[in-house]
């Protein structure tokens, strides 16, 4: 197999990274230093800095090399050490794709191949659409000649799960499904339900109090009569809300504009961004939970963001979303369809089953040491705020209310459910977190018990799932017959298993 | 099909015990080692007598500490199980806030055996599991059943390729 070089413009896209890295030191020492002493020093020093940097990412492109056969990357590099790694594409849990502006300009593409929670991903940073669409497609092809084999094959462990099995029996078709993309409609009101209008009139203010070098706020006294004449003032107002709206509607149209949910077979593809775009594409088996978050003001909507728990990280630059995450301004009804249709292995139960209610009463009871560390501070200390002394009781009896408060918040909406195959817990006081993964999907659990707990027959569990950073989802005080019978129903967990 | 909850059953050996309360008193010895040099130099360099003063109710505090530590050493090392077969590796830990967990083989990526001079001296071993999730050790096992607990636990994780 011959060895390619990555793309040319690899050269480039570093050596704008290495200069946007440095435009702010370059910025003050060129600028704001005066050439004596050590200034000028510094401007060699930093000057030397980006020289070296640059010489060393073209003798990177120089060394570095790659090449994709039919079962894995083969990747060269170094420059003075040679090093060779091979990643088989059976390992890979994720594809990213990013297309930022620089990209689009030179018709190029970013991609990205996750292999797990503690390997480097293989990474490319700048290479042409079509071997983009050729690596991904290498890596795709091999996934699904492997389930075919499988059967006759003792190899390869990600095909031990029991997804593979309705692999194998259903052929892999190209056909795509569209589940989702918003309309006009939606965008508008995914740009009011975001509310990042609201951003607008705090960051007018911050701008107007920096910016106050500029013009005298003195200066600016004589023109306040103007706003005593009613329609200037109106004008004004309504200047700011359309273009606060305009703001948000344009935050929203950026991310979502071109957002789209497809669905084959094996495969989940979600794309979103405007200008510069993302694209992610997972297996279905793949998957390794999902998470149905509400912050409090979607609860207030009837909102739901949904996650798929991957196990790759999915960040492919600093300024991309988690594109993990399906389209956020979903209906919670919305969303669970969209579960059901995408990942149709998924059942996201709604009856779940509740803490018991003397759970309550020991969580109430419990000493909180924010309240303690505030209460004993303030009643030592006794600050005064405009001249008022704050009396520390009152901030005391209210911290404890706001406590117990959210400690009621966070019992109510805690439930659980162990199913048949399926494990679903629901936390949090303000926003709520519905956690749902399956049995095999699960390589660890745990079960805690303090003594309060033994002497009031309860126990905490906690499940362990691949993801990056490994994801550890706790329940805290649930019976302690029913943190055994989770022991046990793990126990079985070999029965959705396929074994070799 | 509901069975019991079954419970971990193996425990440390006798030794690893003497290897743990050892290491306490080297811990002790130390910590008042430091204490001491801090007294001499209290002494010495006639620092303000507030650090005399604190110093003095740090090292009231730190005995019954100590003491307790070794407590702490005998009970964890009473309530510590394991338990391994074929599909699972069981371990159990704490016996006022006792902790279990349950690691299926298949997820194991390697086991090694470790030795310090306090376990080599005892002719012990450690076993160390590391998983997709963590670490985890049984410390002092004599060296044989390390060994042999080393070697079950790679012959039932063998059957899986490493899957991360």
């Amino acid at each position: 197999m011959e060895k390619r070089r990555y793309h040319p413009a690899n050269m480039l896209f570093a050596i704008v990274k290495t200069i946007r890295g440095w435009i702010i030191p370059l910025i003050i020492v060129f600028f704001f230093n005066n050439t004596d002493g050590w200034g000028s020093y510094a401007k060699y020093g930093i000057l030397g800095i980006i020289l070296l940097s640059i010489i060393g990412s073209i003798l990177k492109w120089f060394t570095d090399q790659y090449t994709a056969d039919e079962r894995a990357f083969h990747l060269y590099s170094g420059i003075f050490s040679k090093s060779s790694r091979t990643v088989p594409y059976e390992k890979i849990q994720n594809v990213t794709k990013h297309t930022n502006i620089l990209h689009r300009l030179l018709r190029l593409t970013a991609i990205k191949f996750e292999t797990g929670s503690k390997e480097k991903a293989v990474d490319f940073q700048v290479l042409t659409k079509e071997e983009a669409s050729r690596l991904e497609q290498l890596t795709k092809e091999d996934v699904q000649e492997q389930a075919a084999v499988q059967d006759t094959e003792i190899k390869g462990d990600e095909l031990e799960e029991e997804d593979a099995v309705s692999e194998q029996t259903v052929p892999h078709t190209e056909t795509k499904i569209i589940h989702f993309k918003p309309t006009k409609k939606e965008l508008i009101r995914a740009s009011f339900t975001s509310l990042s209008f609201l951003l607008v009139p705090p960051l007018l203010i911050s701008f107007l109090l920096k910016f106050d070098i500029f013009f005298d706020w003195s200066e600016l006294r004589q023109y306040l009569p103007l706003l005593k004449v009613w329609w200037i003032t109106a004008f004004g107002l309504i200047g700011i809300i359309v273009v606060s709206l305009l703001v948000g509607m344009w935050r929203v149209v950026q991310k979502y504009g071109n957002y789209e949910l497809k669905s084959d077979d094996t495969y989940i593809y979600i794309q979103t961004g405007l200008l510069s775009e993302s694209a992610f594409s997972i297996r279905k088996d793949r998957v390794q939970g999902i998470e149905i978050t509400q912050p409090i003001l979607h609860r207030l909507l009837g909102l739901a963001k949904v996650k798929l728990i991957s196990t790759g990280s999915l960040d492919i630059s600093e300024e991309t979303e988690t594109i993990n995450s399906l389209y956020p301004y979903f209906s919670l009804k919305q969303a669970q369809t969209m579960i059901a249709e995408i990942l149709p292995e998924y059942e996201v139960q709604h009856s779940m089953e509740r803490l018991e209610q003397k759970v309550l009463l020991y969580r109430l009871l419990q000493p909180s040491t924010i309240w303690l560390g505030v209460t004993i501070t303030l009643y030592f200390w006794r600050p005064e705020v405009l001249g008022f002394e704050i009396k520390w009781w009152i901030v005391s009896i209210v911290l404890l209310i706001l406590i117990e408060g959210y400690r009621y918040m966070d019992f109510k909406h805690t439930s659980y459910l162990i199913s048949d195959k399926f494990f679903q817990i629901k936390t949090g006081a303000l926003t709520t977190t519905l956690f749902v993964t399956k049995r095999n999907k699960m390589i660890e659990i745990a079960r805690n018990q303090n003594p309060l707990q033994r002497w009031l027959k309860l126990a905490t569990i906690e499940s362990i799932n691949r993801a990056k950073p490994v994801l550890h989802n706790k329940l805290k005080d649930l019976p302690a017959s029913e943190a055994d019978r989770f022991y046990v129903w793990y126990r079985q967990r070999t029965n959705d298993v396929r074994k070799q | 099909m509901h069975t019991q909850v079954k419970e971990p059953q193996h425990k440390l050996s006798k030794e690893s015990l003497r290897v743990g309360l050892i290491g306490d008193v080297i811990f002790d010895v130390v910590v008042l080692l430091i204490f001491a040099v801090l007294f001499g130099l209290d002494f010495i360099f006639e620092w303000p007598a507030w650090i005399g003063t604190i110093l003095l109710i740090l090292l009231i505090i730190s005995v019954p500490l100590l003491i307790i530590g070794y407590l702490g050493t005998v009970i964890n090392h009473r309530n510590w199980r394991y338990d391994i077969d074929e599909e699972y590796v069981q371990l159990r830990q704490g016996a006022w806030f006792q902790k279990d967990q349950l690691i299926p083989v298949t997820k194991i990526q390697s086991v090694e055996t470790k030795q310090g001079p306090l376990l080599r001296r005892y002719k012990l071993r450690e076993v160390e599991i590391e998983t997709m999730a963590g670490e985890y050790s049984i410390p002092g096992l004599p060296e044989k059943e390390a060994y042999a607990l080393r070697d079950q636990i790679a012959a039932y994780a063998k059957a899986k390729e490493e899957d991360d």
